[in-house]
């Protein structure tokens, strides 16, 4: 992984850190954040949460969410029933689900204000509004 | 003679685990609306929550409350899409 964006993405989770939320920067096979035990909406009560680093990323937005694979919240959350593949990190393997929130009108992406530590926000709302 | 060390930490709060400060618009006083932008949750479609002390429980948009260092509040959007929409 590139240095600098090593850095920046530590930095982003360590603004996580100081209000409470580990998150984990993983480098290999697949670079992505995985967010730990998240509150939820449903059963079970809180579940971990891994997010792709995107190529170009911060250029280019972070997208999509993804659970452990078999996770009961899969078909409950917004876009689980429309898996976009699946891959591993940490020692487990994830499903993505169809979730783009910067793709939404209000939310275009900003690498000079948003980040992992400010996707935060749209992983805390789609586990809590469970379908 | 040594001054008591005069303690200078600017007014902070946290939104979705996030800390932010007087230079991002906190203020002793803010309205639900105002936490929730902090958040990047839309008025029209949000909803806050105050996580600590005595208060803790929804805060409405259009309500005024009291903020103390260090609070902790979740803000989520009531509707959540999957796909391309909100």
């Amino acid at each position: 992984m590139d240095a600098n964006l090593k850095l920046r993405v530590q930095r982003e989770l360590r603004l996580l850190s100081e209000g409470g939320c580990e998150a984990v920067l993983v480098e290999e096979p697949v670079a992505c954040v995985v967010y730990k035990a998240l509150a939820t909406g449903g059963d079970p009560a809180s579940t971990d949460v891994a997010v792709k680093i995107p190529d170009g990323y911060p250029a280019s937005a972070m997208d999509l969410a993804a659970l452990p694979s078999g996770s009961p919240l899969q078909g409950r959350v917004a876009g689980g029933t429309n898996p976009q593949g699946t891959f591993s990190a940490l020692g487990s393997d994830w499903t993505l689900s169809s979730y783009h929130p910067h793709q939404w009108p209000d939310n275009a992406w900003d690498p000079n204000r948003h980040g992992f530590h400010t996707y935060l926000t749209h992983l805390i709302s789609w586990l809590k509004r469970l379908n | 003679m040594n001054k008591p060390e005069e303690k200078n930490e600017k007014l902070h709060i946290f939104v979705n685990r996030v800390k932010y400060d007087e230079a991002d618009g906190v203020t002793k006083r803010m309205t639900g609306t105002q936490i929730a932008a902090l958040g990047n949750v839309p008025a029209d479609n949000g909803e806050v929550e105050r996580e600590n002390g005595p208060d803790k429980g929804p805060i409405a948009m259009t309500q005024t409350v009291e903020v103390k260092n260090g609070d902790h509040f979740i803000a989520t959007r009531l509707t959540v899409d999957g796909g391309h929409g909100r």
